[in-house]
């Protein structure tokens, strides 16, 4: 007997996650973009409690930058405290 | 409903109850608990309640102010949350354990004294324990006893604390301490070891992930904010705390990116949710306490709901490792949604409540000053979104296809995960009108403002580029089937491992003595048993006469000696 076939699904198709990831990067440019109303005034007025809060770019800037900082520390963190699954299951272990 | 009620009590009625009935009826009782609770709580009174005279110290096992009671309703509402969302398990231990862990917290934010305090400090650690050892597995059980000798660990050096800091000052009360205070270090000890002090967290994240589906819930929602209640009231404005706070926020990040266990994940997301409150109590602005106790508010919120979802897969595939899952959100639509909504919260996306408390901290780093712990916070947000936003739904519910088909989980876990989800909504949207109007201090704030909202969406969404891209590029760290060594190692490997070596090089010596001891003590034995042994010189029976003489012989050299 055959399983019925599961129905493909839009996430299946990889062109369309290679569609969805270029709208994503379009709507980053968008956003990105906001920051030149707020220094023109047009839109909002943006306001900043520290200069480098008010400059153009650095919450993004930070977004970014922050979560590569991040993922390439984790990697280096992995080279010291990554061990095999059954690390604390060993014969004779304590616990 | 008598206003004058003990606002624990039901709980613990509640818990015994859950011991004797069954099917329904228990489910019945255990779901209206809180409710009950929750609507005696609306028309009690404030001020101390109760008192009573023991030994001369006067103990409030009820005082009731602002404070208590925003999270006497918090944990109202997480309890019947966590309560719907375990009433499919017909696991006794666990409904008992669980309503008694409720009442424990519950009993624990209302208490006046330090000493009712102390009482409730050890019910939450000797009921939740139950919640890690229900899961009946081998780890489970050694998790559960490293996990109970930290909580009770906690609860002596409180104990420690608060008989130095009574006997010094002959209050009990519980108000502010300070770390001034006689005692105030050991107490803030006990505190920050159950809120996940660094190099003291390790209990979190070693027993929490190993605990039943639906005991993380109800873990997730009560001790760590007990002790974020407790710091709040005694310790605001502690400066160490800003650091410690800031500290917290930062390290379980990067150990968040490479765990593979979800829940374990979840939990070193909770040290990072735990930091920022901690850093805002030690800010001690009103603005920064407000941010803190509704961050704890909204924690319990979508660190339930995530930790539920995770629940939710746990149950339904029987395991949560992300290097074994992917592609769930094919057969799990609604639980995804929902997880969904518990990261968007916790990322702080703005309509999502995360966004109107945490932001209150941080606002209050900045007015107070503090421009590098701002900083500090601003790149644990990112990686909030990192590690719980992203990672948490992608890896589970995503990714790479696991091949797993599983079904929904039972409606009641649905349901619960669907009650949380609205009001992380609901919070977010209208924080006017829910949360702040429960906040126990006295400052205004406005989360949307149009800058406040671009940069926030700004960040978010650079940080989500980020992760995506190296994803795409292959940057992205794989998910190993590997565990991460942490402060538990040290009494999991390195104490066993010392005492195994001492054991090896004082082994020899202890029987190299041993052997002396007995050789000499052989001799001794021998030379005894040579003398007084049957046959033996002194054993031997002798005349009367011979007796006589030898009294003569004495008196003689007496009377000599005594004349010379």
């Amino acid at each position: 007997m055959e399983t019925p076939r599961e129905p493909k699904r839009y996430l299946d198709n990889p062109e369309n996650v290679t569609r969805l990831w270029r709208r994503f990067v379009m709507a980053c440019a968008v956003v990105a973009a906001l920051d030149l109303f707020g220094l023109l005034g047009i839109v909002y007025h943006r306001h900043a409690s520290l200069f480098v809060e008010g400059l153009p770019g650095f919450y993004w800037g930070w977004g970014f930058v922050g979560i590569v900082f991040l993922v390439f520390g984790a990697i280096q963190l992995r080279r010291f405290v990554m061990r095999p699954e059954n690390y604390y299951e060993r014969p004779g272990d304590a616990d | 409903m008598p206003t004058d009620m003990p606002p624990f009590l039901p709980f613990l009625v509640a818990a015994l109850l859950a011991a004797v009935t069954r099917g329904r009826l228990r489910s019945a009782l255990m779901l209206a608990t809180p409710i009950a609770g929750a609507l005696a709580l609306t028309g009690i009174g404030s001020g101390e309640l109760l008192q009573i005279q023991v030994l001369g110290y006067t103990l409030t096992p009820v005082r009731v102010d602002e404070l208590s009671l925003m999270f006497g309703y918090l944990f109202h509402l997480g309890a019947f949350i966590a309560v719907l969302y375990a009433l499919h398990t017909d696991d006794t231990l666990q409904h008992v354990m669980a309503m008694a862990y409720a009442g424990g917290a519950v009993g624990a934010v209302f208490a006046g004294d330090l000493i009712t305090f102390f009482l409730f400090w050890e019910v939450l650690s000797l009921s939740s324990v139950f919640l890690i050892w229900a899961r009946r597995t081998p780890q489970a059980i050694a998790a559960g006893f490293r996990y109970l000798l930290l909580q009770i660990g906690s609860g002596v050096t409180l104990l420690a604390g608060l008989l130095v800091y009574v006997a010094a000052t002959g209050e009990v009360a519980m108000n502010h301490i300070g770390l001034e205070a006689p005692g105030g270090w050991l107490i803030i000890l006990a505190l920050g070891l159950k809120c996940g002090f660094p190099m003291l967290h390790m209990w979190l994240t070693d027993a929490y992930p190993e605990s039943t589906p639906t005991g993380a819930v109800f873990l997730c929602m009560f001790t760590t904010k007990c002790a974020i209640y407790a710091l709040t009231r005694s310790f605001a404005g502690a400066e160490p705390l800003i650091y410690i706070g800031a500290f917290m926020t930062f390290f379980p990040i990067f150990f968040a990116v490479i765990e593979n266990d979800l829940r374990r994940v979840l939990s070193y997301s909770m040290i990072n949710q735990l930091g920022f409150m901690v850093c805002g109590i030690g800010l001690g602005s009103a603005l920064a306490l407000n941010g803190t106790v509704s961050h704890a508010f909204n924690d319990v919120l979508f660190k339930g709901l995530l930790f539920m979802s995770m629940g939710a897969v746990l149950t339904m595939t029987g395991t949560t490792k992300a290097s074994e899952l992917g592609g769930l959100y094919k057969t799990m639509p609604q639980t995804t949604a929902l997880c969904i909504v518990g990261a968007a919260s916790i990322s702080a996306i703005p309509l999502f409540c995360g966004f109107v408390s945490k932001s209150m901290i941080m606002q209050a780093a900045l007015d107070q000053g503090h421009t590098i712990i701002w900083f500090f916070l601003l790149f644990a947000s990112v990686g909030v979104l990192e590690h719980a936003g992203i990672k948490i739904p992608f890896f589970a519910f995503f990714a790479h296809d696991s091949g797993r088909r599983p079904a929904e989980p039972p409606v009641n876990m649905r349901a619960a995960m669907a009650v949380a989800a609205a009001l992380c909504i609901v919070i977010g949207v209208f924080p006017e009108a829910t949360l702040y109007r429960l906040l126990p201090f006295d400052a205004s704030y406005h989360p949307y403002d149009m800058t406040h909202v671009v940069t926030q969406v700004q960040l978010l969404m650079f940080g989500a580029l980020a992760v995506f891209w190296m994803m795409r590029t292959g940057r992205y760290p794989t998910e190993e089937r590997a565990v991460n060594l942490d402060f538990d190692w040290i009494y999991r490997r390195l104490l066993p491992a010392a005492i195994r070596g001492g054991e090896r090089v004082l082994s020899p010596v202890w029987d190299g003595a041993r052997k002396g001891v007995v050789a000499q003590f052989s001799g001794l034995v021998a030379l005894l048993f040579r003398y007084h042994g049957p046959g033996g010189a002194l054993a031997r029976t002798w005349p009367t006469g011979s007796m006589a003489i030898w009294v003569a012989v004495l008196l003689a050299v007496f009377v000599v000696v005594y004349y010379l």
